[in-house]
């Protein structure tokens, strides 16, 4: 387990499995995808885990995916290094807050922070980076609190709601990460936890 | 086919997997795969091709040409690497893997042929590319065919020993001419 202080990054197992079919139809699922409505039935979901396993078991990837649990242990979204490419020490971030009510609060940040800090102090990557909508203001308020630079944009590659939307890409460097309890204050976090 | 001035665009068929090997083994894969130095047996080469075949869904996104002389010989592999349907975009991949080719533009009347096959036919909005910082011909084509440069990811991949940035390319349907107009305005 990564302990942070406002949320625990843990396994992304059953308990979490067992929340995708409201997470994935819910309006959260609209910025976890960048875009997309997912319509989706409990039997196409089960479906859709048992064929991503068996594949995965046959074609292993070196991706780390995490459950995000509240400190009391509620199971609130999940966040991921994909797109692992080892020899190069690059990784892609994504993350999802399934459950409605948890954004805003510092959660997804207390996530994101514990996540770089895996990659960085204890996986040793160079570089992580990540692309989101530019309808993602939430994101995008995000990512200049915890210091990530944008590194530009690619024009009009996401549809939703019937309009296109640049990806913003935003990256960190491992040399520029000050740390989990520096950014910790810097991104606000500190007050956000008195708050509750 | 694709019928270019230089080069036509075929199925990517037996003929081409057969020069994979010394492909990939060669300068071109450098390029490629944004600064790798790879070192494949036949039988990895072959590995590979069946573990891709096997794929089902990256096959269905996946529109691979052969590259070829118009006297019939294989140069190299042009490819929408990902057709996103939903977004309308097209992801592309290209490789000359005879160096005898490269500069004459071989590349180029490819690459506008597939341009036009993405925009025409396949009814997309957008194609784009990755390069890196470290091929500076490819980035002087992009400019010349008319993308814009719109991501620098600093530091992305490891080049002989050195970091590089990799840059990403994109052009819009309503910024391309139309190959035709494009290859008159090159030959000027």
């Amino acid at each position: 387990m990564l302990e942070g202080r406002l949320v625990d990054l843990v396994p992304y197992g059953d308990r979490y499995l067992e929340r995708e079919y409201d997470w994935h139809n819910g309006d959260a699922w609209f910025w976890a995808t960048a875009g997309d409505r997912e319509i989706v039935s409990r039997g196409a979901v089960k479906r859709h885990q048992q064929e991503h396993a068996a594949w995965r078991a046959e074609h292993p990837r070196p991706t780390v995916m995490f459950g995000i649990q509240t400190k009391d242990g509620k199971p609130i979204g999940d966040i991921a290094l994909g797109l692992v490419w080892p020899q190069h020490r690059l990784a892609m971030l994504g993350a999802g807050i399934g459950e409605p009510g948890y954004t805003g609060g510092g959660y997804g940040t207390d996530a994101l922070i514990l996540c770089v800090e895996y990659a960085f102090r204890w996986l040793d990557f160079h570089k992580l980076w990540l692309g989101t909508m530019s309808l993602n203001a939430r994101v995008l308020r995000q990512m200049e609190k915890v210091g990530f630079h944008q590194e530009g944009a690619r024009r009009e590659a996401w549809l939703a709601d019937g309009v296109y939307y640049d990806d913003v890409i935003f990256a960190v460097l491992n040399e520029e990460w000050p740390g989990y309890e520096v950014m910790f204050e810097r991104a606000g976090l500190a007050n956000k936890l008195k708050g509750k | 086919m694709l019928e270019g001035i230089l080069v036509d665009l075929v199925p990517y068929g037996e003929r081409f997997y057969k020069m994979e090997h010394g492909w990939y083994n060669g300068p071109g894969s450098f390029f490629w795969t944004m600064g790798s130095q790879w070192i494949l047996s036949k039988a990895e080469v072959d590995d590979w091709r069946r573990h891709r075949a096997d794929n089902p869904a990256r096959a269905a996104r996946r529109i691979a040409f052969g590259v070829q002389t118009k006297d019939g010989k294989p140069i190299g592999q042009f490819t929408i690497r990902n057709l996103d349907s939903y977004n309308r975009l097209a992801d592309l991949s290209a490789i000359i893997g005879d160096p005898d080719y490269w500069s004459g533009g071989y590349g180029t009347d490819a690459l506008t042929l597939l341009i036009d096959y993405a925009f025409d036919w396949l009814d997309v909005r957008r194609v784009w590319l990755t390069t890196m910082a470290a091929n500076p011909r490819v980035m002087r084509q992009m400019e010349k065919v008319g993308f814009t440069l719109e991501v620098r990811q600093r530091e992305l991949t490891v080049v002989n020993g050195t970091r590089s940035d990799a840059l990403i390319y994109g052009l819009l349907r309503e910024e391309w001419p139309g190959r035709d107009t494009v290859l008159e305005r090159l030959k000027g």
